[in-house]
This record gives C-alpha cells, structure tokens and sequence, in this order.
C-alpha cells in the first residue's frame, strides 16, 4: 500500500507540473485587433493622397502604421508580384507620420507613455527610417517632452519638433534635429533651442536654400513666424541667438501678422539675399536685406523695408527679369487682378494687369528646358478658371503682351510638382487639379516647354498620387477602379481590384530599375475591426488580369 | 468544448489525487469478494480495456500561437486495448486510441481555429507492481488530421488548411485499479484510472492557407505566411478505464 500511495504522488505531481507549465502563452501581438489610426483633421492636408489615413508612400516601401501595435509595416516587394512586410518599432501613440520630400525617408514622432511613473515608461521620441527597398531605422531620438508638431525642410536637412504637450509647455521651444544622410558621414544630432518671445509663439516655419551671405560663408536660415514677428534662426550655427525682426504696426494700431515668407538668393552686384514677408490683410509688404555682419553674435543682419503694393497680396514671390539679375518681387492682387513688381534695390512699383483674379503663382523657368534665361511664372488661381503664363522678361517693357492666358475647365487649387529626384524627363509637366466647372470632373497634365493643356476626364472626384520615378501617376478614389497614368504619351489605364481601395502607390522592387510593384491598399472590415490587404499589379505595365491579392496582411511578421 | 474538456481534466485529476492521498478505494473492493487470492493476476492483467479521458499536450511551436491564447492542446482521449502476451507480472497490450480538440482564439482581427483528430496505433508494455497497480510504457505512430481555419479578412472569404500527418508518441505512466473483485478470475468489470506522460512529435505542417471552398475570394489570392504548425511538445492523459475479461 505503502508504493501505492508513493507512485500516485508522484503522479499527482507531475500533473501539477505539467499544469503549471500549461500557462505560458503566445506573444502579445496575436491578441492585439489591426485599427488604422486616422489622422487630425488638421493634420490633413489638401490634395495629400493619403487623405486621413496614417500611410506614406516611399520610394521603396509603402508604410502603413500599425498603431495599436506601435509599429509601423514597411511594406516592400521584392520582385513583381511580390509582397514583404516589414515590421519597425515606431514607439507609442504617434502623433506625426510625415515623409522627406524625396520620399526617400520617414519620419515618425510618438508622444509614449503620457505620465510616466516608471523608469521603463517609455519616452516621446522621434524616429527616422529609411524608406527604400530594405527598410530599416536611421536614427532614433528621446525628447524631454512630447510634442505635436513635425516640420520637414524641404530640402532634406533638416526636422523641427515643436508644440510642446506638456503641463506647462513652451510654445517657442524648437527641436532642431540634423537629418541624416548617407553618404556625408555626418551623424545626426539634435539640439534643442528656445527662441526669445515678446508674447508670440511660432505658427509656421520656412526653410530657405543657401544663402550667399555677404562677407561670411554661405548658410541655410530657418524663419520662424509667429503672431507679430520673426525670428530668423542661423542653421549653420544653432549657438548663435535668434535675430528678431519685428512687424510694422497696422492703421488701426495692432501689429501685423507674418503669414507667408518668401526668399532669393543674392545676386552679384545687384542684390543681396532677400527675404519678403506678407502680412494678413495688409496691403504692405516687408522686405528684408541679408546684409553683413554687424555684430560678433550673428554671421549676418537683416535690414528692413516696407512697400505698399495697392491691397492686400494673396502671394509673394522673387522672379528675375533677365537671365543675370533684373530681381524683383512679384506681389499678386487678386482683388485688382494685378500684379506689382518691386524692385527691391529702390522700392519702385510697376503694375500689370493680368486679366484674371490669379491668387498664386508658380515660377517654372527650371523645368522649361529651352527657357529664355529670364523667369517664367505659372498663375492660377481657385477663383478663376484660366492660367497663365507669365514671361517676366517682356514684362518690364511690354507687361501686357507677356501674359499668355488659357482657360481651361477648372479653377485651379492646386499644382502638383513631377518629382524629378529619380527622372527629369517630365520636369516640365504639372498636375492640375482643382473643382470642376462642368457636370465631370477633370484635372489636367500642363506641358510647360509646348504650353499645351491636356484635359483628363474623370468618372469621380479622384485622389491623385504621383510615381516617385516622376513618370506616371495613379488616380483612384475609395472604390474598387483606379488609373494608371503616363506622362509619355498621356494615356491613360483604367484598372480595378477586388476590394475597395484606401491608397495607391508604385515602389521599386530589388530587381533593378526596370521592375516596379503598384501597391493598391485595403482597409478591410473585419470582425468590427479592420483588416488590410493589397493587390499587386506591375508597376509599370499594370493589368488587372495580372494580379496577386495579398490578404490578411496584418499577421504578417507577427512572432 | 473546451468548458467539457477543462471539467474532465479536472475531474480525473480530483479523483487520481483522492486515490493516491487516500489508498482507500482498493480496500473498499477487497470486501467484494471473499475469496480473493490476492497472489494471482489473472483478469487484473489480462483484459480489455477502454479508456476515456483527456490528453493535454505543450506545445511551444510560434505556427501555433494564432490559433491559442495558451501553449497547451487538451484533447479528450479514447482508447481500446487488449493484453495478449503475459509472462509473470509482465504483459503487452495492443492500444488503438483516438484524440480529439479544438482550439480557438482571435489572431488581431481575424478568429483563428484548429482541430486536431489523432489515431494511434501501439503496443503497450505493463509491469503489475502490484495486483492493482500497473506501470505502462507505450511507443507508437500517430496519424494526425489537423484543420486550420482564419475566419474575417474582410474579402468574403474564410482561408483554410487541412492536412495529415504522421508522428510519434512516446509515454510512460501508470494505471490503478480503482474498483474489481479481487479474485483474478471473476468476469465482472474493473474501473481504472490511469495517467501517463511523455512526448508527442507530429511532423510540420505548412500553414500555406487557401481559400474554402466555392466561396468568392480574390482570383490569385496569397494567405500570409504563418509559421510551419508543429504539434509536438510533452503530454500527459488521464483516463478512466473499464477492463473486462
């Protein structure tokens, strides 16, 4: 009896054993459901095609957040027909999901743990990744406090984190971060400036390209614009304080507001760099000199000049009369249905009309191959559905006969630039896009160098969304069609998938540059929540009997 | 199911303990029969024997998580044999058993689930310690029917996978003879309990899903690829018996 009682002990614990070793359980991740993470409506901005979902189309990956994960899926494809889906940390509670202006990287700024209680809490941070064919992370930074706002230097150089979320935050704190680049060997770095205020905060910043400073080495400027002032921050030397330039004061006895800066490079023996700032609904516009240091603390100064252009200008910027100078600034008045050039050397105004209320302008001399040295500008406008072209060159002498009107069927609110990072053969088309007049819808592509419009009609009021490679674009709306279209021959492809669609995009795949997958996204309902799937098409000869429809895309990586 | 099968693993537990801590439940049986020559085996060891019971298996392969929030499978178990070699304490049995379960959990958004139907087909070693207490060994081929099923996607529909594969379970345990006339040579039925443990190893299946059939999905639909499915791991099952000769 005595074994009896013995051997079933023994059993009777090994079942608690074996019990015990039954509660181990699967990675967090399985019991984690997929939600897109829809963006503020603030943050969505017009004629961005990725509307308010929280996806990016790179040059390489298309990355769709994976917010209750905090993760983002780097979707690549590493041959035709081809679907990998890479899985980076991205941090929690993302707050900004923004791409380079290439397209060749991501940026993503998380807010973390909101009260951190614990050393394990995580922090607010910023992310960058690479965006190619083999993505991956760059660089990572902890940030003090959350903050809210992410602004990209279109130029590639540069991030500023600002808009501080914290208890008590201070709006004029700016965390500049150096973006990292391949092949300069030059680490990424992030330093954090707080810009003297007298009672302003920040509402919008401008990158300026390099500026040839008189007697000093050529630098890079960041304007900060804020409620009554500038502040005008030396990128090339972040320890150097701001310099503050103040707004003139209106008839009614307030301060102006700066809402838009435009900037010129010098020009030997004409001008020295230029900076011209429009106020809120002031017929005044403010000139700003780059000139010469005056001071040990600053690598410049700014000297100041205000012009009155006649009524309150919808858009500033600088356009060159002749092929070696002849710098003026070109101020349109919609209201007049003119424009001043301001010569900036005297201040002296010269009116032309331009026969329609144009509210914006679009100097296009790069991209016309053949140009006559002398600016070319693009006016359009949301009120008026014509454009022009305007030679700048002629203007001076004969101002009336150097605009070229054409009408076209929409108002235009927007042009979309052709990238011309991978390709500069269609530099000299645009995108327009804009409300229709008519009962359809249209955009149109724009042939600079031939100044031919080529209207496109379309079924509905379609998402545009051009190719990285600058040679072709992709219309599709939130149904199932879509449409490939090439800029060589104008032609358009209809295609349709088997599910609705959220975003389309064409990425390169590791097999060189003669292959390409177009990604066509869906966010999928399921079990009340979402699931996302994507159809792969050939991203340059696309088809729709030629497909592969990837399902269930969010188990994908999930160990 | 599940309710069913965590009720009766609890059960055969509760009454597995009681007889190990207790030693009683042999002495109530010995009463039954006044003649008992307890120095003989006879249908204490000679017999057949079924089995009901609960299998429950770890099983630590990642081509499992999706279809289980914990890495255990619980089966219920059933279970034929019957001795026909004796030689003193020692005898062998022929088992031919049969395990089923199901396991299901949310994969994110999805609803993953997995049936598993095992056979198995082995000989079965017993050494009697004692007239009511045996000691089992048992090493044989499995045949598994294992059928996966992701349901939602959101693309009208469910992906599927069935598949059989063979394995191998090794276990070793031991049965006691919880109810039976003590006389080897009565024919009434004798109640058991058994428990046993061991490993099972069921080869990989890939989880290449596909579309269930004549539903509408997407022409040239591609199921994500999810780790290979390796039922393998350690087991243990309880059992309650009935032997008759």
């Amino acid at each position: 009896m005595k074994t009896v009682m013995n051997s079933t002990r023994v059993l009777g614990g090994l079942c608690l054993l074996l019990c015990s070793a039954a509660c181990g359980g699967r990675p967090a991740g399985w019991d984690t459901a997929y939600d897109p993470k829809m963006k503020e409506q603030k943050d969505v901005v017009a004629g961005d095609p990725t509307g308010d979902l929280q996806v990016r189309g790179l040059t390489g990956s298309v990355a769709l957040l994976d917010p209750n994960r905090n993760e983002v899926m780097m979707l690549t494809s590493p041959e035709r027909f081809a679907l990998a889906n890479t899985r980076l940390p991205v941090g929690q509670d993302v707050l900004q999901f923004k791409t380079s202006v290439d397209r060749d990287k991501l940026f993503v700024l998380s807010r973390g743990v909101k009260e951190r209680f614990t050393e394990g809490d995580e922090a607010p941070q910023l992310r960058i990744f690479d965006g190619g064919t083999k993505p991956r992370q760059l660089s990572q930074f902890e940030l003090q406090d959350p903050y809210n706002e992410l602004e990209v230097d279109p130029f590639g150089e540069w991030l500023v984190v600002r808009g501080s979320e914290g208890l008590v935050s201070n709006p004029n704190e700016l965390v500049l971060v150096k973006v990292p680049h391949g092949g300069t060997g030059e680490k990424p770095f992030l330093k954090t400036k707080t810009l003297d205020s007298s009672g302003g905060k920040p509402t919008s910043l401008r990158f300026t390209s390099q500026l040839a400073i008189p007697g000093n080495t050529a630098r890079r400027l960041l304007i900060v614009e804020r409620e009554h002032d500038l502040a005008v921050i030396d990128l090339n030397d972040l320890d150097a304080p701001e310099i503050t330039v103040g707004m003139p004061m209106l008839p009614g006895g307030d301060l102006a507001r700066p809402v838009d800066v435009s900037f010129h490079d010098a020009i030997p023996d004409e001008v020295n760099p230029l900076l011209a700032v429009r106020l809120d609904g002031y017929s005044n516009v403010m000139l700003l000199s780059v000139n010469q240091s005056t001071s040990a603390d600053h690598a410049f100064s700014l000297d100041a000049n205000e012009v009155d252009v006649g009524g309150a200008p919808s858009q500033l910027d600088f356009v060159q009369t002749r092929a070696d100078g002849g710098l003026r600034l070109a101020a349109l008045v919609p209201g007049k249905q003119e424009a001043k050039l301001i010569d900036p050397a005297s201040g002296a105004l010269q009116t032309v009309s331009l026969g329609a209320p144009f509210s914006q302008i679009r100097r296009i001399t790069g991209e016309v191959s053949d140009g006559p040295g002398q600016d070319i500008a693009l006016l359009y406008g949301d009120t008026t559905h014509t454009i022009a072209f305007w030679r700048l060159g002629a203007t001076t002498g004969t101002p009336y006969r150097s605009i070229d009107l054409y009408q076209l069927g929409i108002n235009v609110a927007q042009v979309l630039d052709i990238p011309t990072s991978a390709s500069q053969q269609f530099a000299d088309r645009k995108i327009l896009s804009g409300a229709s007049t008519g009962m359809g819808q249209q955009f149109y592509v724009l042939d600079l160098a031939d100044r031919k419009s080529f209207p496109l009609d379309a079924l509905k009021n379609l998402t545009l969304n051009l190719s990285p490679t600058g040679t072709q674009l992709w219309a599709f709306s939130d149904n199932d069609g879509f449409a490939q279209l090439t800029f060589d021959q104008l032609r358009p492809a209809s295609l349709y998938a088997q599910a609705s669609i959220a975003f389309v995009h064409d990425i390169a795949t590791l097999q060189g540059s003669d292959e390409r997958s177009a990604i066509a996204l869906h966010i999928l309902p399921s079990q009340s929540h979402s699931s996302v799937a994507a159809t792969l098409y050939d991203g340059l000869e696309p088809s729709t009997a030629q497909t592969k429809f990837f399902a269930n895309i969010e188990l994908m990586g999930i160990h | 199911m599940t309710s069913f099968k965590k009720t009766s693993t609890v059960a055969l537990l509760t009454a597995l303990a009681g007889v190990a801590l207790s030693g009683s439940a042999h002495a109530a049986t010995d009463g039954v029969d006044g003649d008992a020559d307890s120095a003989a085996l006879g249908n204490h060891q000679k017999h057949v024997r079924v089995d009901l019971g609960a299998r429950t298996q770890f099983i630590k392969s990642s081509g499992f998580d999706p279809f289980s929030e914990k890495d255990a499978l619980t089966q219920v178990s059933l279970a034929a044999s019957g001795v026909f070699w004796t030689q003193d304490a020692a005898s062998l049995a022929a088992v031919i058993g049969f395990d089923y379960g199901e396991t299901s959990a949310r994969a994110r958004s999805d609803q993953a689930d997995l049936s598993l139907a095992r056979f198995i087909l082995a000989p079965e070693l017993r050494y009697h310690l004692l007239r009511v207490l045996v000691l089992t060994a048992k090493v044989g081929p499995t045949l598994t029917r294992e059928s996966a099923q992701l349901s939602g996607g959101g693309f009208g529909s469910d992906l599927m996978k069935t598949s059989w594969k063979f394995g191998v379970d090794a276990t070793a345990g031991a049965a006691v003879e919880l109810w039976g006339y003590a006389k080897g040579t009565t024919h009434r039925p004798r109640l058991w309990a058994t428990a046993e443990g061991g490993y099972g190893w069921t080869a990989p299946m890939k989880l290449n899903l596909e579309p269930a059939d004549g539903t509408t999905a997407p022409q040239r639909l591609v199921a994500p690829t999810l780790d290979d499915l390796s039922i393998s791991g350690p087991l243990f099952r309880v059992t309650v018996a009935l032997s008759y000769w």
